[in-house]
């Protein structure tokens, strides 16, 4: 009896360290300890946020009337020397005045959260972003803006500003260098194996043919001239979405039975574009053209707002539309080549009077 | 006396005239066998062959080089391997002589011409051309003729000039080739003989006409 009792006297006493003072200790402790861990924890995430949002804090950089704004990860170096070679582009090659890059302020990589570009006081001129590119590994990421961004990014805005004319007809990026051996390859291929029948007259060497594929004049109707009824068939059945809406549509349904002018209503209706030639053959133009006339002509001929394409250009150079067309023809079928301007005799004339020069001096010299 | 000369020439030239006329009749009828049909055929097959025929264009100028500097090393040859002992035997002043022997050696510069330009006829007559598309079988001949001819007036001019012009001539190489090098290793982006090239081979340079275009068939 009395072991009964001591052992309910034992079990009904509380185990040490449960006593209610001893557990608001230990959970006050701890909490003090998780309450200090969030608190770092908190410290170190704003660390980490601010250390992220100093990447795009605006660094300002200018290069003749031109203003760029990029983020601080991207060095001022390379940020310079970027915008410096993208403005350089630009004026080899002709296609944007240097004034229009004044009136913009570029921008990348920026924090624009609370309205920072506006209070770099860029006052009225336009915002025009440009891309910024990561480059590494993750553990050594750097940020970079290249000269062909900035180069591409005033070219396009440039076009935006332009007439109708040259809206329609000048490509996106036409003024970035970048003509390489397979832009020729591209473009002599877009000429030669293109089912178009304008570009077949064109390749067979009629001029009209080579207008016609290029787009460069005002056309009254330009699906009717550019493009025939064949030609506008063959686009429908290369493409399914332009087939489904073709059979969805009467007039579409008649093109593919084969009427003519119901193509022509279709592809107008449908708003397709009514320029034959793709746009390397269009860039392939204007590269050679910067070539032939100089970066000078170039600025003249995009500035233009009177007549077509053609007649822009032309004017610009102060050479016959004509003889511009079959010089881009020859330059294209030739991938890069100059037609034969001299004659045969011209060509040696430099190389015969040398020999003769150097064998007059043989027949005077004496062998020692 | 030219008879002399030329006869003995050819005893050192012919099996590089030979080889070189074999050569300059067979390329351009290389440009044919892409097919010879070519007035009704696709615009796709105009292209390929017009790129074909390019192709075969660009080995012509190689071949008027190699012409003119065989036969510019060769006219020399056997006056180099006899000490000059047959020239100075000979009755003759030394300009005739020199101009005999550059005589000889264009002559036979126009055996592979003529040759480039009988397979350019051959050439010509066996293809169909689709409008817009031409040959130039004369004028291909004659630039080649013209082109080997300037090379071996050249190699000949050297070959044959006094001890002093040829170090002058080396010694000017050597020091454009040593100003390249001095260059790379000082990491300046210009170089001397690149330069110099350009300016031979671009018009009015003397070897212009090796760089134009060789097309037998163009646009």
């Amino acid at each position: 009896m009395l072991a009964l009792a001591a052992l309910l006297v034992v079990c009904a006493a509380p185990v040490r360290g449960q006593s209610p003072e001893e557990t608001d200790r230990r959970e006050r402790r701890l909490l003090a300890r998780a309450e200090s861990l969030q608190a770092q924890e908190a410290v170190r995430a704003d660390a980490r946020q601010s250390a992220y949002w100093s990447r795009f804090r605006p660094r300002v950089i200018q290069s003749r009337g031109a203003t760029l704004v990029v983020g601080e990860a991207v060095s001022a170096a390379s940020a310079q020397q970027a915008l410096d070679s993208g403005l350089t582009l630009l004026r080899t090659f002709g296609a944007v005045p240097e004034r229009f890059a004044g009136r913009l302020v570029l921008y990348g990589m920026v924090d624009t959260r609370r309205d920072t570009l506006s209070r770099l006081g860029i006052g009225s001129r336009r915002l025009l972003r440009v891309d910024v590119s990561q480059t590494g590994p993750d553990s050594a990421q750097s940020w970079s803006v290249g000269a062909d961004a900035i180069a591409r990014a005033l070219a396009n805005e440039y076009r935006d500003s332009l007439d109708v004319d040259w809206r329609h007809w000048l490509p996106y990026g036409y003024a970035v260098p970048h003509w390489t051996r397979s832009s020729t390859w591209g473009a002599f291929q877009e000429l030669t194996r293109t089912p178009l029948s304008v570009a077949g007259r064109c390749v067979a060497g009629e001029t009209a043919g080579c207008r016609l594929w290029l787009a460069i004049d005002r056309d009254a109707e330009p699906f009717a001239e550019r493009f025939t009824g064949a030609d506008l068939r063959n686009r429908l059945r290369g493409r399914s979405w332009w087939s489904d809406a073709a059979g969805a549509s009467e007039v579409g349904h008649a093109c593919i039975e084969g009427v003519d002018a119901a193509c022509i209503a279709f592809f107008r209706a449908q708003g397709f574009s009514d320029i034959s030639a793709p746009e390397t053959s269009r860039r392939g133009l204007l590269r050679l053209f910067r070539s032939l006339y100089g970066a000078d002509a170039v600025e003249r001929a995009v500035a233009d707002t009177t007549g077509s394409i053609a007649q822009r250009l032309a004017r610009a150079a102060g050479v016959n539309e004509d003889s511009l067309v079959m010089r881009w023809r020859y330059w294209t079928l030739t991938r890069g080549g100059q037609p034969r301007d001299r004659s045969t005799a011209a060509d040696a004339a430099p190389g015969l009077v040398l020999a003769v020069v150097l064998l007059a001096l043989v027949v005077r010299g004496r062998r020692s | 006396m030219f008879k002399q000369v030329l006869v003995a020439q050819w005893q050192t030239s012919k099996l590089a005239v030979g080889l070189l006329t074999l050569l300059s009749f067979c390329i351009p009828l290389l440009a044919v066998l892409y097919g010879g049909d070519l007035a009704g055929a696709g615009r796709e097959r105009v292209g390929d062959w017009l790129v074909a025929a390019d192709r075969v264009a660009q080995l012509l100028p190689f071949i008027a080089l190699l012409v003119g500097l065989l036969l510019g090393t060769l006219a020399w040859s056997a006056d180099l391997a006899g000490r000059h002992v047959y020239a100075l035997s000979l009755p003759l002043p030394r300009g005739l002589y020199v101009s005999m022997r550059f005589g000889a050696g264009a002559l036979f510069a126009t055996i592979p011409g003529a040759a480039m330009g009988l397979s350019s006829g051959i050439a010509t007559l066996a293809v169909a051309l689709p409008p817009g598309i031409h040959a130039y079988p004369l004028e291909l001949a004659l630039r080649f003729w013209l082109a080997s001819l300037t090379v071996f007036a050249i190699i000949f001019a050297i070959a044959g000039a006094s001890r002093r012009g040829q170090v002058i001539t080396i010694s000017v190489i050597g020091a454009a080739v040593t100003l390249d090098v001095v260059f790379l290793l000082f990491g300046v982006d210009y170089s001397v003989t690149a330069e110099a090239l350009l300016l031979l081979t671009n018009w009015p340079g003397p070897l212009s006409l090796l760089t134009g275009r060789w097309a037998l068939f163009d646009v």
